[in-house]
């Protein structure tokens, strides 16, 4: 893991594809800046929408898996 | 002498008192860890409906009392015919519960449609448990300022959220676990190698 702050501004674009650098950035303004759970809330946006996501693909497969 | 044979015992002993106290810590985690007991349930029916003849029109029971148990010996295994294959209108597979051949406690069309559900609870459990030893332990012995106590928590357990949904449906694309960590690897390999390149060329370039 390499924080994201030592990354070059187009690097740190493409890092945001995965959900851990929304999470960082979260954590990041909580512990660093001080922020609230409302300054947060564009983080905590873009993880409830991975999740809405990966749970739907997860929970397609998963029944596909099982009951075939 | 007596210290050597002393410290041989003291070890075997500590060891022995490991294994036994952290297999009985980790036992309760293996019911809802990597597949929860249900799924395994479910995973188990399944390869076993494989051996059973399929027919449609029999009930369940029916079907599980027929007395045909196959691969004697491993060689001759009774002929397997492939389930009734029933389509809706769009030409889909008709999912009919009824129609499947589940045997009465493993692999139970209740238990499907609850999997998924109790598969991805368990492993939001187990990831907010972590994370909460994690932030806890590391409040408590180095006094780390985590920040607002709603906002750490949200994000925690929408992130387990994530994590949970990108496990289970990653897990269903592989069939055992070394194929799932070899891919992961060398998916994480890659990547860094080609983001170790991209810079190399950038910074070549200037």
């Amino acid at each position: 893991m390499v924080p994201l702050e030592v990354f070059s501004p187009v690097m740190r674009r493409v890092a945001h594809i995965t959900a851990q650098a929304w999470g960082n950035d979260a954590f990041a303004r909580l512990a660093g800046h001080g922020a609230s759970i409302t300054g947060i809330l564009p983080q905590l946006g873009v993880l409830a929408a991975y999740a809405a996501v990966l749970l739907t693909l997860a929970a397609w497969r998963l029944r596909r898996v099982l009951v075939g | 002498m007596a210290k050597y044979l002393a410290s041989e015992y003291g070890k075997e002993v500590v060891e022995d008192a490991f294994r036994i106290h952290g297999g009985y810590r980790e036992v309760p985690m293996l019911l809802i860890g990597e597949g929860t007991a249900e799924t395994q349930k479910m995973i188990v029916g399944r390869s076993l409906l494989e051996e059973y003849q399929a027919t449609g029109d029999r009930g369940d029971d029916a079907v599980l009392q027929d007395p045909r148990p196959v691969r004697r010996g491993g060689l001759d295994r009774a002929p397997v015919v492939p389930l009734p294959h029933r389509a809706d209108r769009r030409g889909r597979p008709h999912r009919d519960p009824q129609a499947r051949l589940v045997p009465p406690h493993a692999g139970h069309p209740h238990d499907a449609r609850h999997a998924d559900r109790r598969e991805t609870a368990g492993q939001v459990l187990i990831a907010c448990l972590q994370a909460a030893v994690i932030i806890f332990g590391s409040a408590l012995l180095f006094g780390v300022n985590w920040g607002q106590p709603v906002g750490v928590a949200a994000v925690v357990i929408l992130f387990a959220l994530v994590g949970a949904g990108a496990g289970t449906f990653l897990g269903t694309l592989f069939r055992n676990e070394q194929q799932a960590t070899g891919v992961s690897l060398l998916l994480a390999w890659g990547s860094a190698r080609s983001a170790a390149a991209w810079c190399h060329w950038r910074s070549s370039r200037r």
